[in-house]
């Protein structure tokens, strides 16, 4: 099997794909919603302690519900204004710039964190951009003035498994 | 009347003087001659210094056809006559690398095109770097990570591919922000055989 053109490429700072930045972004909702359970749980045990009552807190509650959008909101902003990336970015090696390739700034992660929802909206029409933009952006990348790039570097991953699997010889 | 009895007398005189001057020549030993002559001490009588003076160097050398003169020079056997050992012996290598000027020499040099024809494969696999790469890397999480961005960007890849297959373009891999994009620097082909999820492993449709 010879390899394809494109991957003798290294895509590091180039625009990411769709694949990466759903599996991302299904991580991430992954760890913000079970870190925010927990954290509900363990509040609804203390509070239950405290008045000695069965406190049972879940996201029927309207509190319940604004409080996971706001540290939703928290958690997808701070990420992209500190670093341009979350935790679920980080894994799959991707990151959020400005569309010229600065780092994002603070304003552009909180409107990329307001605007995000509206991507959803139209059955998710909002990130076909992803698959058809030749930048690869969607809505609300659009709207925030961003791009997500790979900031993964494939060349030194493939250099790190050259040397795993062809130990030097012992002189 | 004088006239007509003095050109027959200088005709003869001249005859005479023919005649004996030639017999004097012949009867002399030139040999013995020179022989009798210190040509040491005549030489010492020339002032070479003003007969090279009166010599227009330039316009001799300027008469020499120097490549037909080159020509009949054997070179295999003029170099062979060369003790090559003992010139390089006269000469002074701190002397000469000092009047180098490295950094004019390495300015020369195109070290990207140098770094190119490194093979980085090789380097790795063959060398102590590999083992420095293995251990400095991490380990199973490492990998872990490696192969699931590795199959991310595959996948990305091959969808993009489609797309585009679909919307009647060529593709050409991803675009990239204007002030992060550089040429692209292709990276040597991955061996399967050698690390089958490395790199960018791309799904061919």
């Amino acid at each position: 099997m010879t390899t394809p053109p494109a991957a003798e490429l290294n895509f590091q700072d180039r625009f990411a794909g769709a694949a990466s930045r759903l599996t991302a972004y299904v991580i991430d909702v992954a760890v913000s919603t079970g870190v925010f359970t927990l954290a509900v749980a363990g509040a609804s045990f203390v509070a239950s302690v405290i008045t000695n009552q069965s406190v049972s807190w879940n996201r029927t509650n309207i509190a319940v519900t604004i409080i996971y959008l706001l540290w939703e909101f928290l958690y997808f902003a701070y990420s992209w204004a500190a670093s341009g990336k979350t935790f679920g970015m980080a894994l799959l090696g991707v990151r959020v710039v400005s569309a010229d390739g600065a780092a994002a700034t603070v304003r552009q992660a909180v409107i990329r964190t307001l605007a995000f929802p509206l991507s959803f909206l139209l059955l998710g029409l909002g990130f076909l951009g992803i698959l058809l933009q030749h930048d690869r952006r969607a809505l609300h990348d659009l709207i925030a003035g961003t791009a997500v790039i790979y900031s993964w570097d494939a060349r030194a991953a493939r250099l790190r498994f050259l040397a795993r699997d062809n130990p030097p010889i012992p002189r | 009347m004088g006239k007509r009895v003095t050109d027959p007398v200088e005709s003869l005189a001249q005859r005479v003087a023919e005649r004996v001057v030639d017999l004097v020549v012949r009867s002399l030993d030139v040999n013995a001659l020179v022989q009798q002559i210190d040509l040491n001490a005549l030489v010492d009588q020339v002032d070479v210094g003003k007969l090279v003076d009166r010599v227009d160097v330039e316009k001799v050398v300027g008469r020499v056809d120097l490549d037909r003169l080159l020509a009949q020079v054997n070179m295999d056997d003029l170099l062979a006559r060369v003790d090559v050992d003992a010139l390089l012996g006269r000469v002074d290598i701190d002397q000469l690398l000092a009047r180098v000027d490295v950094a004019a020499l390495v300015d020369r040099v195109d070290v990207n095109e140098v770094a190119r024809r490194i093979d980085i494969d090789a380097l790795v696999t063959q060398t102590d770097l590999g083992a420095v790469i293995a251990k400095s890397s991490g380990g199973i999480v490492g990998n872990a990570l490696d192969v699931g961005r590795s199959s991310a960007v595959g996948l990305d890849e091959f969808i993009a591919r489609w797309v585009d297959r679909f919307r009647r373009r060529r593709y050409s891999g991803p675009p990239g922000p204007p002030e992060l994009l550089q040429p692209a620097r292709p990276a040597p082909p991955v061996s399967p055989a050698v690390a089958p999820g490395a790199a960018i492993s791309v799904v061919e449709p």
